[in-house]
């Protein structure tokens, strides 16, 4: 781990993007009609939105590349970009609290998108919890892999929920919909948590990888002591 | 595991997530999971609606919000367009509040036509945009109403 | 009742300073997992 990884870099990108992209935000883009300065929380809730579902996505592919070639390198990147999206959707969840109070007047409510992104966190989560449960990696690998599937059933669920029912959370903008002033502010802020997303999973990735092999080949000296 | 037994896992969890998903999708759960009744379908249901907690959703119709201030009261007609129901509120809602803007109102509706309830929400649209002098109050109502009625 | 939204920034600073925090929190979870994770692997050798 000491030495430094490509993933650093994209990292560093992602940081300084980040820095700019919320500079912008919070003074440069113009305040919302009716949201005023409250509307400035579009640049940090939905990037966090974009990125958390493509980290699911990418477990999602990740499954799939298991299936396929059994090996522990897909095992360990469904593992990292499961927990990825954890954190981020749970990041989701709380932002979009901090932003529905003030313009809704409630921090919560039971609204088709809401509801389904719970359940998608609370998908996810099982995911993880599945994996401290099995022992044994390839029963591990196997079943996290169709778990993830099944969870990743939730994503495009949440994702159209506010088409297919009628629901407080608004619709899906676009840059038709977005003030060109903010329209910047938000892709900058979006690049921003993909790079940092990117250095997490990778990051993740080699931990998951380092600790598979570990348990895979211990070494026949430490056999007697293995405790993790 | 042989590879056998993990690719047949692998297709039977794919299968099992599209027909799920499918389900969802095209099966008209949402049908049976509506989370706000619409003014015209309120006043259709009639006395079914009477009693239990239920939401109502619309757009708050132009030049019918009184405000009791002494009371912490307030009262409006939601409309979509067609039919319109009068909301009696406790609580005042955010800033946002105003004629013209979607709302989703919770609680009961009494045999007196009147939807009592004690959450408002107020609901914004997709639309993000900059402040401008002499906003198109019009526009506005169009996007929220196509919101409502889609 | 305006129809606009007056105040709020405390709305505004709590959502910025809850993403840095949760993304610094991670990221530095991720350091000490990676420590950990290798200082097990040099003492496996």
């Amino acid at each position: 781990m000491g030495m430094a990884k490509w993933e650093d870099a994209v990292g560093a990108i992602g940081l300084i993007l980040l820095g700019v992209g919320h500079y912008m935000g919070l003074f440069i883009a113009p305040k919302e009609a009716m949201m005023g300065d409250v509307g400035r929380i579009l640049y940090v809730h939905v990037p966090v939105a974009w990125i958390s579902m493509l980290s699911f996505l990418v477990a999602f592919v990740a499954a799939l590349g298991y299936f396929f070639r059994g090996t522990t390198t897909w095992d360990a990147l469904m593992e990292s970009a499961v927990e990825v999206g954890v954190v981020l959707t749970s990041l989701l969840l709380a932002l979009g609290s901090l932003w529905a109070r003030p313009t809704w007047g409630v921090w919560w409510d039971w609204d088709p998108r809401l509801t389904t992104a719970a359940v998608m966190l609370l998908a996810f989560l099982g995911v993880t919890a599945l994996r401290r449960l099995v022992d044994g990696p390839e029963q591990r690998a196997t079943w996290s892999a169709v778990a993830t599937v099944v969870a990743f059933v939730n994503v495009p669920i949440v994702y159209f929920s506010v088409k297919w029912w009628r629901s407080l959370h608004q619709t899906q903008s676009s840059p038709k919909t977005v003030d060109p002033g903010m329209v910047t502010s938000l892709r900058v802020c979006a690049f921003a948590v993909l790079f940092i997303a990117i250095f997490f999973i990778a990051r993740r990735w080699r931990i998951a990888k380092t600790r598979l092999e570990n348990e895979l080949a211990p070494p026949e000296a430490l056999l007697d002591s293995e405790e993790a | 595991m042989s590879a056998t037994a993990r690719i047949t896992a692998g297709v039977v969890a794919v299968v099992v997530a599209a027909a799920a998903l499918g389900y969802i999708a095209y099966g008209g759960i949402g049908e049976n999971l509506v989370y706000y009744w619409s003014p015209t379908e309120l006043v259709q249901a009639g006395p079914r609606a009477f009693g239990p907690i239920i939401r109502l959703g619309g757009l708050v119709k132009q030049g019918t919000v009184e405000w009791n201030k002494e009371a912490n009261f307030i009262a409006f007609q939601v409309t979509d367009g067609k039919e319109q129901v009068k909301v009696e509120n406790t609580g005042a809602p955010t800033q946002m509040f105003r004629e013209g803007i979607g709302v989703v109102v919770e609680g009961t509706f009494s045999t007196d036509g009147v939807f009592r309830s004690n959450r408002l929400m107020v609901k914004h649209s997709n639309e993000y945009r900059a402040p401008q002098d002499g906003v198109p109050v019009e526009e506005l109502y169009k996007t929220m109403e196509e919101e409502v009625n889609r | 009742m305006t129809g606009t939204i007056e105040s709020g920034w405390e709305f505004v600073i709590a959502a910025y300073s809850l993403t840095w925090l949760v993304l610094i929190g991670y990221a530095a979870s991720l350091w000490v997992r990676g420590k950990s994770v290798a200082k097990n692997g040099e003492d496996r050798r």
